[in-house]
């Protein structure tokens, strides 16, 4: 017959090697489960007891013992399953091993803080119908529940809140090992983002609302302070200031819990962020690196037919590819020595001094385009063709770009009506030396935020004329 | 005009709720119309899901080309390999049209630069 300790003794050993218990309990954690199995147990204090003599070990198989912890009162219920049989430990036995290792305090979820809520409103509703005599045991039993609330309730935050500060600690080693393992990064990466997510929108934020004095709560119920203060006011009408008072050192330490759980929730929020452009940025260059890698390496085979990467496909995929070649970049300038070269040069310079003489005052008064009637139009595109028919011309690839350049330099207010004026005035005159050639090609200008997408004009000098 | 406002009033009520047709307006001959009804005209037809179709010969003027926004200039074109000799006129590749900026540096097509035309043959 074995030796049964008593509920102290037995605690005292379990305290004695609190390793067991708290594998113990990280085991609970990670199913999920409030049960362990007997057999688990078993196994865990065997590892533990293997370098002890033989008496110690003895004394620690007894004391685990199922029946003994059942006799001892530590552990509450024994469930039979069917892969055997299943420890239901006290909560109270469970709750002092995670005061005593923080990493083992489970984070309070959205549910325990609704559930603390709700048991607090009740309090609330049976103080209307309380008689608030010292004399009558209902009330001082209600009395006592509600400083009872309100201490667990704070412990509660107070732990969690030491929990989560070391959070960034946690954060801390977590990239620290990823680090050390290049090419399982990503992976551990998805793994850290995932479990930190779940705790940010699970605990974190819960725990912030529920402790945020300005929130407003579904249904119109009042939120934490507000109840507190409705309590403390139905003990100070009643002339229990005592009682009142000590609410009101609860409220304020409540409060006092909310900038620091603020802090963290800061903190793993800006490092959420941070991990998710930095995991977005790597996934797309690491995509788009094997797109490529597998392209180029159909390039290396024997094969001389595949000397280019055949890159359709990935430009189509890839937004970024397409239209990369036309994008402008800043053009080199040309030196060349030929005759060509420089009598083009002097044309161009002579040209340009010719248009700066000639018309560099303005022709429009400002009032004059404003007032939108026809006969004003009519005005002012008159003055351009005459001002079109004192412009001296040469061979251009693009005459519209000339244009604009000019009318933008010559014209106040200068818009595309006027550039489109001049061009239809251009393409129909017919008594000069040029050629006035519409290509397929397209161009766009732009004046301030608009832009006009055109056909490139050739003018080219017809052949009869061309006497240089 | 009329007959543009009835047929809107009979397509909405046989419409599906959600859904919408987009109908081509016609019109021969643009010009006809006063340059100030546009300013309404416009954005009356697109909000009620007609696009605007219409031709002009050259006495169309500027700004109603700019108010329409699109221009598809057909007869400049020439080739000079043609099917057929008496028909050189080609026509292809879209309108040529007024946009903002950044649609027009989105587009495929090409600012213009000034280096081609300071080195452009004479």
């Amino acid at each position: 017959m074995k030796k049964h300790f008593s509920t102290i003794d037995t605690l005292k050993i379990l305290l004695d090697y609190p390793r067991i218990m708290y594998q113990c309990i990280e085991k609970m954690d990670q199913s999920n489960d409030r049960l362990i199995n007997e057999s688990v147990l078993a196994v865990v204090v065997r590892q533990h007891i293997e370098p002890l003599d033989t008496i110690e070990q003895k004394r620690l198989l007894s004391a685990f013992d199922t029946n003994n912890l059942t006799s001892a009162n530590v552990v509450s219920d024994i469930d039979k399953r069917d892969d055997g049989r299943f420890l239901l430990f006290q909560e109270s036995v469970l709750t002092i091993f995670r005061l005593c290792e923080a990493s083992l305090y489970k984070e309070v979820t959205d549910a325990k803080l609704k559930s603390r809520m709700a048991s607090l409103w009740d309090a609330e509703n049976r103080l209307e119908s309380a008689t608030f005599a010292e004399n009558d045991p209902d009330y001082i039993e209600l009395t006592e529940d509600i400083t009872e609330q309100l201490g667990q309730l704070l412990s509660l935050l107070r732990n969690n809140i030491i929990a989560m500060e070391r959070i960034g600690e946690k954060l801390e080693s977590m990239t620290a090992e990823a680090s050390r393992s290049p090419e399982k990064f990503p992976q551990y990466r998805q793994t850290m983002f995932e479990k930190t997510t779940h705790l940010f929108d699970r605990h974190i934020k819960p725990t912030l609302t529920f402790l945020d004095p300005k929130v407003r709560l579904l249904g119109g119920k009042s939120n934490l302070f507000d109840t507190l203060k409705s309590i403390r006011d139905k003990y100070r009408v009643n002339n229990k200031n005592s009682v009142a008072d000590q609410i009101l050192r609860y409220d304020i330490s409540f409060s006092n819990a909310f900038l620091p759980i603020q802090k963290v929730e800061r903190q793993v929020d800006h490092f959420l962020r941070k991990t998710r452009v930095g995991m977005l940025q790597y996934n797309a260059m690491e995509a788009n690196y094997q797109k490529l890698r597998t392209l180029y390496n159909k390039t290396t085979t024997s094969n001389l037919k595949n000397r280019f990467m055949d890159a359709s496909e990935f430009c189509a995929s890839s937004k970024f590819a397409l239209g990369l070649k036309q994008h402008t970049r800043p053009t080199c300038y040309q030196f060349g020595e030929s005759i060509a070269y420089f009598e083009n040069i002097f044309a161009e310079i002579e040209l340009r001094l010719t248009l700066i003489n000639s018309d560099h005052q303005s022709l429009f008064s400002s009032d004059s385009y404003k007032d939108e009637s026809s006969g004003k139009q009519l005005e002012r595109a008159k003055i351009l063709y005459e001002w079109l028919s004192n412009q001296q011309f040469r061979s251009t690839k693009d005459v519209i770009h000339v244009l604009h350049n000019r009318l933008s330099e010559w014209l106040e207010e200068y818009q595309f009506t006027d550039l489109l004026t001049a061009i239809i005035h251009l393409s129909h005159k017919s008594d000069w030396e040029y050629n006035l050639i519409t290509t397929n090609q397209f161009s766009y200008i732009t004046i301030d935020d608009e832009a006009f997408i055109y056909r490139r004009r050739k003018l080219e000098q017809t052949v009869s004329d061309n006497n240089e | 005009m009329i007959n543009l406002q009835l047929a809107q009033i009979l397509l909405n009520r046989i419409k599906k709720e959600g859904s919408s047709v987009v109908f081509p307006l016609v019109h021969d001959e643009l010009a006809d119309i006063s340059i100030d009804q546009f300013d309404w005209l416009l954005p009356h037809l697109t909000k009620n899901d007609f696009r605007l179709f219409s031709a002009a010969t050259y006495s169309v003027s500027p700004e109603l080309i700019r108010k329409v926004g699109n221009l598809h200039e057909i007869g400049s074109m020439r080739t000079s390999r043609a099917y057929s000799e008496g028909r050189t006129i080609v026509y292809w590749k879209g309108s040529e049209k007024f946009t903002d900026t950044t649609s027009a540096k989105a587009s495929n097509v090409i600012f213009a630069e000034q280096s081609e035309l300071e080195l452009a043959n004479s």
